[in-house]
């Protein structure tokens, strides 16, 4: 349909629709068609000149030189108008005003969000309009989430017998309504702020932007409304039904429909106590105070307020990223304020005090000490959400939808911010030429200042965004983007969680990661992206993954809503594995990166004390022909202790464990500048060597008992089993090929590789966010595989000698004794076997080659070799 | 080490007394190590080849993999031939420090262990000359000696890498040795060796020729054994009667009749060994008298 149309008809149905109630709407759409009619009419000329135009420019590429004239081609070619040319404020201003409203019926406010979703599209909102928009988006936003907190905690009460929680969670939505929607009335007109801290500074309200007076014809402009700063304006308004309240802050005015104000008089009485109560607890509290219930506020049902929130999210989405609204800090908060409260309208922990979310475990019948404290306090109220009914179900869509959004949001404005850092690349390098260019032929205008200015504008919003990220993960206050938005925020509304805070930061740096190597080029540090890489991101990561490797990691769970602590740590050891893969290569990051990847493996090294301390440690079991039996008839008191250790410090070790495990297996070449970084001045240190061992250690210790031994050759067997769905088991014969080498060497009957990289599945992880089912004996194999992979890259990096000893020396020796641990304690596994071996043979690879007088590794390798290869020998022999 | 060697103490030595899957494929494993690494074990060589002595002694039961084994066992020469001339050089010292310190088998059954082919391969290589030890007594000899020639029949081609040092053990174990097999198959390999020189027909022959044939009528003169004597004489005539030009090495071997004649043993104990270096003697007179008649 035609936009203008389209617009038109939207504009009518709005004045149409809201004659009764909304009279002030009525008005404002009709002086919105009149508007669009002239805008119209300017179109139509602006067609027409831009067509003639067309003409005229190729008679210009006529010219009679023959040549195309750049200056003279512009002048006459003007380019053909698009929708942009119907920005106005009159036009935008009904549907603004509809959504103004907190109890708009939901036909109105759904013509509205089509009109302000229209004019988006079109591009036809002022740049300096979007804030205006997002503020009403605000409003009923919150709106919304009460109505569907509330209508979804009465569904969980009536199902759960815990109906006075659901009348206590519109109560504290009512409350938060309140606080949210400041909603004064001016005498002049509407005006409306929405509530976020930052808003107050402008001192104006929406419609105060738009000039418009109720009862007044004609366009209004700034001048038409009075300041609304005035300290108390308790006035009514019969055509509008508005009613001005009090401001706490002079600077801060809302407004509210007469029906809000009614419901205010009912509820004020009840909710000031409360409210007191409020700031007074919250350093976040909004100064400005205002009354207004979300179950009056709301007329609408369940599934209108679904779909309504719904389209804010969307329509949030949009403006984001387009070019043509500004991207202001204001709005972004914003954004991300109404994300959060969206987000935040499934939330049970929002509501639910702690000894409720005990009661709510305990009715699970989880008895587990470790369970109650963390992860089942999680997935419990999980499980409730779950049975919730169709309102939790709306629920979690919307919080679904809002934490999509919000990520999305991120994700745009990092995105804009590096289309910015690419412009100013170009308008530098622009610049530089022009420079050496004629002044003729300089284009006219401030387009470098142009150009700069929008970039540091995005950019600066976009580091300070990343900044309270950063400060969010640290459980620490912020001020950015982030922290104008929380702001505004009351209660325990729920901050984003460490683990949404280092998700958005993942994917940061996975998407924007260009933005992170270029140079600074606006001379502030704070704004520099690779400094706050290098100063913030990575000193964090590096501090929490070692708190959880030494079990400080419940305190930063006070307020988190993430589904396990494990959850956290996936999250913190992926986001390390990428950040230090993508900056390995960086020689002023390799510090970073090395400290990074030693904290990887805190937890290894205190899963290996924690086993080395058990009572299980080493009870000279061997896995033999012999023993085979005993370990099948393992009885079901010894699995019980097993589950006694710590499921978390073994679990962290596992997630830390596979985490080295693909940094070896995927990116071993390009992380060498780090591997061998190294940790000491000693000739035979580097990071490599620490970590394999760390992870000799680990596995020498969580394989010395009966137990440990028992999983390990059950998580052997079981990847066999899926080695044979890929191919057969190789038999004797096979084993052994004959190797295509030069002259008589082809001859010669050598085993086949054993050890096959895409054969290791390091499937351990997949239970580690439920914390269910922890296999030690899985994690075992996959770091006995680690330890062999390293030295089977080391073995293809063909390095030379010394680099070979940096890299290796203080690993030889724990690998030969993992090596030899599982010959001597598995003779009967034979994939353990063979894969021990397959080890040997890399080890001698790569130290074999090594010459150095006085160096035993070699006869090491020999006499330990020989010693394996013949069943009665005596000690004494191998020399 | 310190941490490596503490731990290997936990353990006790292995105690199972049949060949495991894990000594097999450990076995296979240090194929491939000798295999890919060959010239990097260096002075280390004593540690394998006395790990491949252990083997060659142990029962092959007759599956794929033990096969493979004893095949692989078998190339230890072939393995030799691809090492540099330093390593070949340990190599070959450590098969000769380890055939002082073990120069007989421990077992007999030759025909069902793993060193059953290198010694048939033995047998085979020796056949190109006239040998007199008995391939049923070869079992005896222990697998460093055999082990030793066959390195050097793959190596010939640079004898003068490692040639002084075997043709002295060998001489040594001809001259020394208490068993009279081992003496015999001494004086085989040094005739072999002789014989395998002059045909080769390099440059350096006359060298080769001199390092062979003087520890070898070294050993003739001063050997208390008779017997090995008796062989070494026998030896000197079958070469001299294959037609082999020793004309470099006459003033040695002349001298060594000469000791034999003077020798101060009873005349009946050297009577044989007399007799066959007056043949000796014969034979360089008859071919330098030919040789002068051809000329004139």
């Amino acid at each position: 349909m035609n936009f203008v149309k389209q617009v038109e008809e939207q504009l009518r149905d709005l004045g149409t629709e809201s004659r009764h109630k909304h009279p002030g709407v009525k008005e404002a759409s009709e002086r919105a068609i009149l508007s669009l009619r002239l805008l119209q009419n300017k179109y139509v000329a602006a067609v027409r000149q831009a067509t003639r135009s067309i003409g005229d420019g190729h008679n210009a590429e006529n010219h009679p030189d023959g040549i195309a004239h750049p200056s003279s081609y512009t002048s006459h070619r003007v380019a053909h108008p698009t929708t942009q040319m119907f920005q106005s404020q009159d036009i935008l201003r009904p549907f603004l005003l509809a959504a103004n409203y907190p109890n708009v019926g939901n036909r109105i406010l759904q013509l509205s969000l089509d009109g302000i979703q229209t004019l988006l599209a079109g591009q036809a909102i002022c740049k300096q309009d979007g804030v205006h928009v997002v503020r009403v988006l605000y409003i009923q936003a919150t709106v919304c989430a009460a109505a569907i907190y509330g209508k979804n905690h009465a569904s969980y009460g009536s199902s759960h017998g815990v109906g006075s929680r659901g009348g206590g969670g519109v109560t504290l939505w009512g409350s938060m309504v309140e606080n949210y929607i400041n909603i004064p009335s001016a005498a002049a007109g509407s005006v409306v702020n929405a509530g976020v801290g930052t808003i107050s500074n402008f001192g104006s309200s929406i419609l105060s932007g738009f000039g418009f007076k109720s009862g007044m014809g004609g366009t209004g402009s700034h001048d038409d409304i009075p300041p609304c700063n005035s300290s108390s304006s308790n006035v009514s308004d019969s055509d509008c039904g508005v009613v001005t309240a009090n401001s706490e802050h002079g600077h801060n005015v809302a407004t509210t429909t007469a029906a809000v104000a009614a419901a205010v008089t009912d509820h004020s009485a009840s909710n000031s106590s409360e409210k007191q109560v409020n700031a007074s607890r919250s350093n976040f509290v909004h100064p400005t105070r205002s009354v207004g219930s979300a179950a009056h506020a709301s007329h609408r049902t369940a599934k209108e307020d679904e779909a309504i929130c719904i389209r804010l999210l969307q329509i949030l989405a949009i403006m984001i990223g387009s070019e043509e609204i500004e991207l202001s800090e204001e709005l972004l908060s914003q954004c991300i304020g109404i994300c959060l409260i969206l987000g935040a309208c499934a939330s049970s922990d929002v509501y639910v005090s702690d000894e409720e979310t005990r009661q709510r475990v305990n009715s699970l019948g989880r008895t587990n000490k470790f369970h109650e404290s963390t992860i089942f306090k999680f997935q419990g109220a999980r499980s409730v959400r779950k049975k919730e009914g169709p309102g939790g179900s709306r629920a979690q869509n919307v919080s679904s939808a809002a934490s999509v959004t919000f990520r999305q949001i991120i994700s745009t404005l990092f995105s804009r911010a590096a289309a910015a850092t690419v412009a100013t690349t170009v308008a530098t390098c622009d610049g530089e030429r022009l420079e050496n260019t004629s002044q003729d032929d300089k284009p006219t205008g401030n387009y470098l200042t142009t150009v700069d200015s929008e970039s540091f504008r995005i950019q600066s919003l976009a580091a300070k965004t990343l900044s309270d990220l950063c400060c969010l993960a640290e459980c620490k206050n912020c001020n950015g983007p982030i922290g104008q938005a929380l702001l505004g925020q009351q209660r325990n509304l729920t901050r984003p969680s460490q683990y949404v805070c280092f998700s958005l930061m993942d994917m940061i740096l996975d998407q924007h990661f260009d933005l992170f190597v270029v140079p600074n080029t606006f001379g502030d540090d704070t704004l520099c992206f690779k400094t706050l890489l290098k100063d913030r991101i990575f000193p964090l990561v590096t501090r929490l993954i070692s708190n959880f490797g030494k079990g400080n990691d419940d305190s930063n769970y006070s307020y988190c809503e993430d589904p396990s602590p494990l959850a956290l740590m996936l999250k913190l050891t992926i986001m390390a594995t990428s950040i230090v893969t993508k900056n390995c290569q960086e020689s002023s990051l390799t510090k970073q990166c090395q400290n990074l990847i030693m904290a990887i493996a805190i937890p290894v090294k205190c899963a290996t004390n924690l086993l080395r301390d058990s009572h299980d440690f080493e009870d000279g079991f061997i896995y033999c022909t012999d023993t085979i039996d005993e370990l099948k008839h393992q009885t079901e008191h010894e699995k019980e202790k097993n589950d006694e250790t710590s499921l978390t410090t073994l679990w962290a070790a596992t997630i830390s464990i596979e985490a080295i495990y693909s940094l070896v297996s995927k990116h071993f070449k390009s992380m060498l500048p780090v591997f061998s970084a190294k940790e000491s001045d000693s000739a035979e240190d580097s990071l490599l060597s620490s970590l394999i061992s760390i992870i000799c250690d680990f596995v020498v210790v969580a394989s010395s008992s009966k137990p440990s031994i028992s999983k390990l050759v059950q998580a052997v067997e079981s990847n066999i089993e899926y080695q044979q769905e890929e191919e057969e088991v190789l038999d004797d014969v096979r084993t052994l090929k004959c190797v295509p080498g030069e002259g008589n060497h082809n001859d010669l009957f050598l085993r086949e590789e054993s050890f096959v990289v895409r054969r290791i599945r390091p499937l351990v992880i997949s239970n580690a966010k439920s914390m269910t089912e922890y296999d030690l004996g899985g994690t075992v194999w996959v770091a006995m595989n680690c330890i062999l992979l390293s030295w089977r890259c080391l073995q293809t990096c063909n390095l030379n000698e010394e680099a070979n000893l940096q890299l290796v020396g203080g690993s030889f020796g724990p690998s030969l004794v993992v090596i030899q641990h599982f010959l001597r304690r598995c003779p009967a596994s034979e994939t353990i076997c063979r894969s021990s071996l397959s080890a040997y043979l890399c080890l001698s690879r790569v130290s074999l080659p090594i010459h150095r007088d006085r160096d035993s590794r070699r006869e090491v390798i020999l006499a330990t070799l020989c010693k394996l290869t013949v069943p009665l020998w005596v000690e004494d022999d191998a020399r | 080490m310190h941490y490596f060697s503490s731990y290997l103490m936990l353990f006790p030595a292995c105690i199972q007394r049949t060949l495991l899957r894990s000594n097999i494929m450990a076995i296979s494993l240090l194929f491939e190590v000798l295999y890919y690494n060959a010239n990097d074990i260096a002075a280390d060589w004593l540690i394998v080849l006395k790990c491949l002595a252990k083997i060659s002694e142990l029962k092959n039961s007759g599956s794929n993999a033990e096969i493979n084994i004893e095949f692989n066992l078998s190339r230890i020469g072939r393995l030799s031939a691809f090492l540099n001339d330093v390593s070949l050089r340990h190599f070959v010292s450590a098969l000769i420090r380890l055939s002082l310190s073990d120069d007989r088998r421990s077992s007999s059954a030759v025909s069902s262990s793993f060193g059953r082919t290198i010694y048939e391969n033995t047998v085979g290589k020796l056949q190109t000359t006239r040998f007199t030890t008995k391939p049923d007594q070869l079992q005896n000899i222990a697998f460093p000696l055999v082990a030793l020639f066959i390195v050097s029949v793959e190596n010939y081609g640079r004898f003068e890498c490692f040639g002084e040092s075997v043709t002295q053990h060998y001489c040594f174990q001809g001259s020394e040795n208490d068993s009279r097999v081992v003496r015999t198959f001494a004086f085989d390999v040094i005739s072999h060796s002789i014989v395998s020189v002059l045909a080769l027909g390099s440059e350096s022959k006359e060298i080769h020729l001199k390092m062979l044939m003087e520890p070898f009528c070294v050993t003739i003169q001063t050997t208390n054994y008779i017997d090995a004597a008796e062989l070494g004489v026998t030896k000197l005539k079958q070469i001299m009667e294959d037609g082999h030009d020793l004309s470099v090495a006459w003033p040695l071997i002349i001298n060594t009749l000469t000791t034999i004649a003077n020798s101060s043993h009873a005349v009946a104990d050297w009577g044989i060994c007399c007799s066959t270096a007056f043949s000796c003697l014969k034979l360089m007179v008859d071919g330098k008298l030919s040789l002068h008649f051809e000329l004139s």
